[in-house]
Parts: C-alpha cells; sequence; structure tokens
C-alpha cells in the first residue's frame, strides 16, 4: 500500500492543521510527514506526540469496525515547517541629521524543535498561519524601539558600513524578537539590517557620478585634446586651410558649432603650442648649457693636460737653467775672488796713498801754520805801526788845529783892525744911509750888547720864517739823499745852530766854530763806525747801506 | 716784493748774523730757521737747502714697465740728505690719480739726517698701452725751537705699458731740471734726475732696475695752497718772509720804521723794554709795547702787565704767526695763547697783549695783498677805551 506524505499546502504557510478524518476509507492508508516538517497529532483534543516526521496509518476496516464498537477518535494534525525561514521588513525613520532613512531588516526564524508544542499558541482555529503573520507580529515591537533609537544617534552618511551600529541594532532586534517569538516557539537566528540609499547618499553619489562624469569628460577632452596636438604638429596649416575652408562650406548649424568647437581648440591649441615651445627653448637652452659646461669642461681640462706638458717641459728647461746658473756662479765666484784679490792689491796701494797723502798734508799743514804765524806776526807788527801813525797823525792834526786857530786869530785881528779902519772909513760916509738893522749889524762887533739884540732878532726872524726855512732845508736834505723828517729836523736845527752863530759869529769865532762842528754832527761819530740816521744803528763808515735797514749811506 | 738771487756779497755778509741786508748791495739777507745749525740763506717761499734735503728714489729691483692691464707695485726709498743733520718729517705722501690723491698709510713719520725708509706704491690695473705718469706726493717738514716748515713735492716715474700683443720698444726719457742755483755756493735747491737703468731681456720686455732710479722732487706750490700746507687757503695769499710792515698808532721812538721788515733773525719782537738798550742793560724789543692813557700819560698798571718780552711776529709756512713769548698770557681774537704757542694771524685779526684786559692794549692786524702775496702787513695799535 502505498503511503502519502503530507505536507504543507503552501510554502508561505508556517503551519496548518491536517483533519486526518477526511483521510479515512475503506481500506487503511498510510501517511507519512518528512523529518523538516514537525507533525503534532492532537488526539481527542491532547498532544499525542510532537516531533519531525513521522508515520500514521489512518481508515481501514479495522479502524472503522474499532470506531464502531469502541467509538471514533478525533484526531487533527498540526504540521509546522522546521525549515528556517527569512522575512524581511522596511522601516522608515530619520536620522540625526534629519535625513529619511529606510531600512530593511531581514530577520532569520525557525520554529523550536524543542519545543514544538509551544507553536500551537501561535495558531488559530481552522486557519493556517503564514511567515507572514508572524512578521506582523513582531514588526512593530522593533520599529521604534530598536530602529529609531539607533539609527537616530548617528549622520545619514555614518550608517552604512557601520559596523558597530549594525551588532548594536542585531542584538536589540533579536533580544526584541526573542522575547516576542520565544513564546510561540519560534527561534531568531539572525537579524540584519539593509539601510536604503538615503538622500545624502543619493546626494553623494549623485555627485560623485559628475565628477566621475567631468572627469571622464576632461579624460576625453585631453584625449581629444591630445589627438588634436599630435594631428595639429603636423598639419596646422592645413588645418586653417581646411578650417577656412569649413568656414566657407558651413552652412547647417551642426557644422557652425564644429566650427565653434574647432576654433576653441585651435585656440587651445595655440597657447599649449606656445607653452611647448617656450618649455622647448627652456630645454634647449639647458641642453646648449650642458653641452657648454661640458665643453669647458673638457677644454679645462685639455689646457690642465696641455698645463702639465708645458710644466714638465719647463721643468726640465728649468732643471737646464739652474744647471747653467750654477755654471755661472761658480764662474762668479771665480771672479769675485780674483776681483777681491785686486780689490785687496788696491785697497794697499790705496792706503799706502793715504799715507802719503797724510805724512803730505801734515807738511803742508806745518807750512801752512809757518805762513799764518808769519802773517799774524805781520800783521801785529803793521797794526802797532798803524797805531804809531795813528799817534803821530792825530799830534800832526792837533798842531794843524793849533796853527790854523793861530792863523785865524791872526787873520781875524788882521780882518778886525782892516775891517775897523774901512769901516771908520765908510761909517762917516755911509752913516746916512744906515737903517737901523743895517747901524746894528755895523756896531755889534764892537759892543756884545748890540751883538746880542741882533742874535735875539735873528731868532725872531728865525721863528717868523722858521717853517719856510724848514721846507727848504727839507729840500735840502732831500737833495743830500735824506729821506726821513727825524733827519731833516735834525739838519734843520744844527742849521739853526749855525745860522745863529753866524748871526753871532760876526764877533764871536767860537760860536761859529761850535756851529760848524754840529753840522758835521751825525758822521764819524767814532772810530770806524758811523750811525744810520734812519734806525740810529752804528755801523760801519765804509758801508753804502745800512746792515740793519739797509738805508743808504752814501753816494 | 721783486726778488733776484743773491750776489757773492750777499753770502760774504751773511756770517754777520746781525745783518739783515746786504751792506754793498742791500739784498735782504733772509735767513733759515735753523741759521745758527746751518748757517744758510732762504728764497722768501722756498726750503733751507741744508735743512730740508729729500732724496727719492725707485729702489733696485722696481718694475717699471707693464703690460695693458697688469698691476704695478713700485718700490721707493726716501732719504734724509740734510747736510746741516735735521731729521725729517713726513706729514703726507700719496700717489696723485686724475681726480684724486690715494694715501699711502705709512707707520713711519721721521726720517733722521743720513737715514732712508722705504715704501711701495701700488697702481690700479693700467688698461691702454702707452707711457703713463706714476706721481707721487710728499709733504715734508723741518721743525726748529717750536716752529714746523712744511713743503709740499711732487714726483713723477714714467711708467711704460706695452700691449700684448703689440711689438715691444725702448722708451727712454731723460728730464734734466735746472737747479735752484743762488750762485759762490748758495743753492736753494735743485737736482738733476739720471737716465733710466734698465734691463731689457730678448723679447724687449723690461723686467727690473738693477739700480736705483733717483727722481725730482719738484716744489708743488699749487697744491700746498690747496691743500692749506703753506699760505692761506681761503684767502688764496701768501706772505712770503720778506714781507715789509707799517706801524700805526705808536709813538715815534718805540716803532720801527715803515717798511721794516722781519729782520736779520727772521722775527719782530714786541714788549714793554725800549727799542734802544737801557743804561740798565736788558734787550731791545723791535716794537716797543707801553700803554698810555688818553691824556698821553703812561699807565704805568697796565704797562707793568706787559712783559718786557711779550711776543714775536714771524713768518711760517708762507703765513704770518704770532710766537707768545710772555708767561703772563695774552690773546688772538679773544682765545688765550699759552707760551710758547704758535697762532696763525689773518687780515683782521686783534692781537690783546693783556690777557683779561683788551681793552687796555689791542693790536690790528691788516694785510695789503697783490697777485696773491701779502706785501705789507699794518700793525695798528688801537686807542684805550677809556
Amino acid at each position: 500500500m502505498a503511503t502519502k506524505y503530507l505536507a504543507l499546502s503552501e510554502d508561505t504557510l508556517l503551519a496548518e492543521y491536517v483533519r486526518l478524518n477526511d483521510l479515512k476509507g475503506l481500506f487503511e492508508q498510510r501517511v507519512a510527514v518528512n523529518p523538516d516538517t514537525l507533525a503534532v497529532p492532537i488526539r481527542d483534543g491532547r498532544v499525542a506526540e510532537a516531533g519531525p516526521g513521522g508515520h500514521f496509518a489512518v481508515g481501514g476496516i479495522w479502524r472503522a469496525l474499532k470506531d464502531a464498537v469502541a467509538g471514533q477518535h478525533a484526531i487533527q494534525l498540526l504540521l509546522a515547517d522546521l525549515k528556517p525561514f527569512q522575512l524581511t521588513k522596511s522601516f522608515t525613520t530619520l536620522t540625526k541629521d534629519g535625513v529619511e532613512i529606510v531600512a530593511e531588516v531581514t530577520f532569520d526564524l525557525q520554529v523550536d524543535p524543542e519545543k514544538p508544542v509551544n507553536v500551537l499558541g501561535f495558531m488559530k482555529d481552522h486557519a493556517a498561519v503564514t511567515k507572514a503573520s508572524v512578521l506582523a507580529r513582531i514588526a512593530p515591537h522593533l520599529d521604534d524601539r530598536v530602529i529609531n533609537a539607533a539609527v537616530r544617534r548617528v549622520d545619514a552618511l555614518e550608517l552604512r558600513g557601520n559596523r558597530g551600529l549594525q551588532d548594536m541594532v542585531q542584538a536589540d532586534a533579536m533580544k526584541e524578537a526573542e522575547r516576542l517569538a520565544g513564546d510561540i516557539g519560534l527561534l531568531v537566528r539572525a537579524v540584519s539590517v539593509n539601510w536604503g540609499t538615503n538622500e545624502a547618499e543619493q546626494d553623494e553619489m549623485l555627485t560623485r557620478q559628475r565628477a566621475r562624469e567631468q572627469a571622464a569628460l576632461d579624460e576625453d577632452a585631453r584625449l581629444l585634446k591630445r589627438a588634436v596636438e599630435r594631428e595639429a604638429d603636423t598639419t596646422i596649416v592645413q588645418l586653417k586651410t581646411a578650417l577656412d575652408v569649413e568656414t566657407v562650406k558651413v552652412t547647417t548649424e551642426d557644422d557652425l558649432r564644429r566650427l565653434i568647437l574647432k576654433n576653441e581648440l585651435e585656440f587651445i591649441d595655440q597657447r599649449e603650442t606656445g607653452v611647448r615651445r617656450q618649455q622647448l627653448e627652456a630645454l634647449r637652452h639647458e641642453l646648449e648649457l650642458n653641452r657648454t659646461a661640458r665643453v669647458d669642461g673638457l677644454k679645462s681640462q685639455l689646457e690642465a693636460e696641455e698645463h702639465a706638458i708645458e710644466m714638465a717641459k719647463r721643468g726640465g728647461q728649468r732643471g737646464d737653467v739652474q744647471m747653467d746658473i750654477e755654471t755661472r756662479q761658480a764662474k762668479h765666484r771665480i771672479t769675485l775672488a780674483t776681483i777681491t784679490r785686486e780689490l785687496r792689491s788696491v785697497e794697499r796701494e790705496t792706503e799706502e796713498a793715504d799715507r802719503r797723502h797724510a805724512l803730505a798734508l801734515g807738511a803742508l799743514e806745518a807750512d801752512e801754520m809757518h805762513r799764518r804765524a808769519a802773517r799774524e806776526q805781520q800783521a801785529q807788527i803793521d797794526r802797532m805801526a798803524a797805531l804809531g801813525k795813528v799817534e803821530l797823525d792825530q799830534k800832526e792834526r792837533d798842531r794843524d788845529i793849533e796853527d790854523r786857530s793861530r792863523d785865524r786869530d791872526h787873520g781875524r785881528r788882521m780882518d778886525e783892525r782892516t775891517q775897523a779902519a774901512a769901516a771908520e772909513a765908510e761909517k762917516m760916509r755911509l752913516a746916512r744911509d744906515l737903517n737901523e738893522a743895517q747901524l746894528l749889524a755895523v756896531t755889534a762887533g764892537f759892543s756884545p750888547a748890540v751883538a746880542h739884540v741882533l742874535v735875539e732878532r735873528a731868532k725872531a726872524s728865525g721863528e717868523a720864517d722858521k717853517m719856510a726855512l724848514m721846507r727848504e732845508m727839507v729840500q735840502q736834505a732831500r737833495d743830500a739823499q735824506v729821506q726821513s723828517e727825524a733827519q731833516a729836523r735834525h739838519f734843520f736845527e744844527h742849521g739853526m745852530r749855525g745860522t745863529v752863530g753866524v748871526s753871532q759869529g760876526i764877533g764871536s769865532a767860537a760860536v761859529a766854530m761850535a756851529g760848524a762842528a754840529g753840522a758835521a754832527d751825525g758822521v764819524a761819530v767814532g772810530d770806524q763806525l758811523t750811525e744810520c740816521p734812519q734806525c740810529h744803528h752804528r755801523v760801519p763808515v765804509a758801508d753804502r747801506f745800512c746792515l740793519n735797514c739797509g738805508r743808504p749811506l752814501r753816494q | 716784493m721783486d726778488w733776484k738771487p743773491y750776489g757773492p756779497c750777499c753770502a760774504r755778509h751773511a756770517a754777520n748774523p746781525k745783518a739783515a741786508f746786504c751792506p754793498e748791495c742791500r739784498h735782504p739777507l733772509l735767513r733759515c730757521m735753523a741759521s745758527a745749525e746751518c748757517g744758510q740763506l732762504v728764497t722768501p717761499s722756498g726750503p733751507c737747502p741744508a735743512c730740508l734735503a729729500p732724496a727719492l728714489f725707485v729702489n733696485a729691483g722696481a718694475q717699471v714697465r707693464a703690460r695693458a692691464g697688469e698691476r704695478l707695485s713700485v718700490p721707493f726709498v726716501l732719504r734724509n740728505a740734510s747736510s746741516a743733520g735735521r731729521p725729517l718729517w713726513v706729514k703726507r705722501l700719496a700717489r696723485l690719480d686724475a681726480a684724486s690723491d690715494e694715501p699711502v698709510a705709512l707707520k713711519w713719520q721721521q726720517i733722521d739726517a743720513g737715514t732712508e725708509r722705504q715704501f711701495s706704491i701700488n697702481t690700479p690695473p693700467i688698461e691702454t698701452a702707452g707711457t703713463h705718469e706714476l706721481a707721487l706726493l710728499l709733504v715734508a717738514a723741518t721743525r726748529h725751537r717750536g716752529v714746523e716748515e712744511a713743503y709740499a713735492f711732487r714726483a713723477v716715474v714714467p711708467v711704460a705699458v706695452t700691449a700684448v700683443t703689440a711689438p715691444q720698444s725702448i722708451q727712454q726719457n731723460i728730464i734734466v731740471h735746472a737747479a735752484e742755483s743762488q750762485g759762490n755756493g748758495v743753492a736753494t735747491a735743485g737736482a738733476v734726475s739720471a737716465p733710466l737703468n734698465v734691463r731689457v731681456d730678448d723679447d724687449g720686455v723690461t723686467t727690473a732696475l738693477t739700480d736705483r732710479m733717483p727722481l725730482t722732487l719738484e716744489r708743488a706750490e699749487v697744491y700746498e695752497l690747496e691743500q692749506d700746507v703753506r699760505g692761506y687757503r681761503r684767502q688764496g695769499v701768501r706772505v712770503h718772509r720778506h714781507v715789509t710792515f707799517a706801524f700805526e698808532g705808536f709813538r715815534d721812538d718805540e716803532r720801527p720804521h715803515d717798511g721794516v721788515g722781519l729782520g736779520a733773525e727772521g722775527r719782530l719782537t714786541f714788549g714793554r723794554n725800549s727799542r734802544t738798550p737801557s743804561s740798565q742793560g736788558g734787550d731791545t724789543n723791535d716794537v716797543c709795547l707801553r700803554v698810555y692813557r688818553r691824556d698821553g700819560v703812561l699807565d704805568e698798571a697796565a704797562t707793568m702787565a706787559v712783559s718786557r718780552h711779550h711776543f714775536e711776529l714771524v713768518v711760517a709756512n708762507e703765513r704770518l704767526c704770532v710766537l707768545a713769548t710772555t708767561s703772563r698770557g695774552m690773546q688772538v681774537n679773544g682765545h688765550g695763547v699759552a707760551s710758547g704757542a704758535l697762532v696763525e694771524l689773518t687780515s683782521g685779526d686783534r692781537i690783546q697783549p693783556i690777557a683779561g684786559h683788551t681793552n687796555r692794549l689791542t693790536l690790528g692786524i691788516e694785510f695789503k695783498a697783490s697777485m696773491g702775496v701779502v706785501e705789507r702787513v699794518t700793525v695798528r695799535k688801537l686807542a684805550p677805551a677809556h
């Protein structure tokens, strides 16, 4: 007899009742339940046996007889799925930064095989229990208690990949689910939360997408530029020409747009070309510098090598020169020795000549001393003779003076007598024509009193004519090379004295003699010396000029 | 103020130390300030040839030829050839350039008679070929009795610079300067330059002097005036030694005659002593300084404040100077002058012999100059204020 397998009528069901009475027939029928299904036979309202899988025999004649004899039993069989199953529920909540979040919570549930009877608390009479009904029972407790409480703590962008948050949500959800499902015979094997894409993430994704698109565009532009640049290096002229041609050919808006794009590309290309040219020039310059530096270095090295060669040559030449110098020095020493020997000989001759010269010089000096002594002796004799002659001349002059004095006295007496006789003769003839002054002058020689009167008058007239006479004397002094007023005054005073003397001397020769002597005063004051009229310095008579002031002393 | 050389009679009469003029030719006899030692006559502005006789040489081994672009370092020897045995004081030594002069830093200043000192002159690179001049300037001085006479001399060394690739040639300059001989053994200056004595290599490049090369030292009168070494730079005048003096405001017997010079000793003495020897003896003065009141009566108190020999007027460095000999103090333009101090005088200066009583006796100085030379100095005795 074939066995009939009992299973849940739908996959979405978690548990359902099966009425075994409906399976009773005339013939006994065997019914089996798979091990992944919990079979809970309920006989007459009591759980007969519960366990995974099972085998039952239903109906048959025997059993019909038995039911007929003993009465019929009410038998139900509860089937429950023991396989783990998943339930998914979406929750909508807000994050800390106010972004709406959709969280998809997946539960892994299983009927507890250890407590299979507990599933009865979940069942309703004459109805099947679906898996979705389990979720409907759990979900309200998870929404605010677990999901909202966890999500509110973080920002939107911190949810994804946040393992700590995931663990916390899972732990809280399992704790809550076990609290709820444990009583109805369900095990919560796992709870996981998948976050739906929120707005912040969408914005970020959009931003990143745009950035990627921009980067892709940039990359495309760069590739396009490079392609254009490669082409532009060789076909700039062609491009320009083609551009011109294309410009003429442009008729449609698309062509115009392409032309504008080409112009932009050309502008960019020109700019990039300029930059590249500058870079190329800089590179060429650097290459030139490097090349020049290398050339200079090589030249310096070459010059150093040549210098070393030259130095080596010069070293050899210097050695030759040194040997030559040493040879010459040796010859020079020989020459010096010869010269020294000759010099010694000359020095000996010189010393000999010096000795002879000293002897001759001594003899000459002795002769000179003798001659000098003789000259001094002769000069002394001459001075003695001159002194004697001077004394004799002085005596001679004294005698001459005395003789001249006597002659003058004699002549004066003779003149007086002659004049007295002539005067006596003329007095009588001219007495009537004489004025008072003439009469006094005439009579002055006979009377000292009359002469005194005449002197006083002469002085009076001298005071009156003093200035005129002074000018006259100055003129005379100039004529006589007398330059100073003092000298003129000096001569004037003596002249006046002479004038007075002459006036007095008509009858007094002594006064006249004194005046003459005074007129000669200032010259030949002492022996061989005279006094300078200007500075009164005593100077030798023979000098033409005063050695103190330079005044001329004589013509 | 013309000047003619000394005659043979002048040299003969110069032996008389009291002679200020030659009694035969009336030539003024100007003596060196140290004539008691050297017995030399000098010109109105020149140095004593016996006291100041520097001799400059280019030392043996010196390079006086160079190629274009090279520098030269020329060694020199400065010798004091004073026959009077007087030391030489080097006041300044410089290399003359076209624009300025570059002083040579010397570590010495005095050169005794008969000795010599060495120094070197470095030239900048000589760029162009040809004959160049290396000009030196020497300011040398001699001192005697607190008076220093400084003179500037210029010497030139010809330097031949050849181009690097130009053919070499030898150019020798012989310069002969006439000596300023005064005749009959009286010489005031003069030197003769010797020709170059150089050794030339085979390629025509001069190597070095083998002997010393004497250089002619020429007086640099313009430099002396411009650099205030001698004369009055501001006024541009000089006072020569044979300047004449005139005196105003003095009594006739208290002053010398107008036109008097500095005399045989090169100075005019001022003091209380009279001009003629007194019976009590004592030295005389050229100018008698006595103070009189307005009524002509001698102010004995003020006169006794004047020393017997109070000060002297001398000419040093072509400037009129007052040399204070009194120990009682005197003033020039209100500034005190210590005994032995030498103070320059210029036209318009005031000498106050009695310090602290400038209103009693004041002497004014006035110059009469012509052609840059002061011909006459007038000393005016200003009337006392009371």
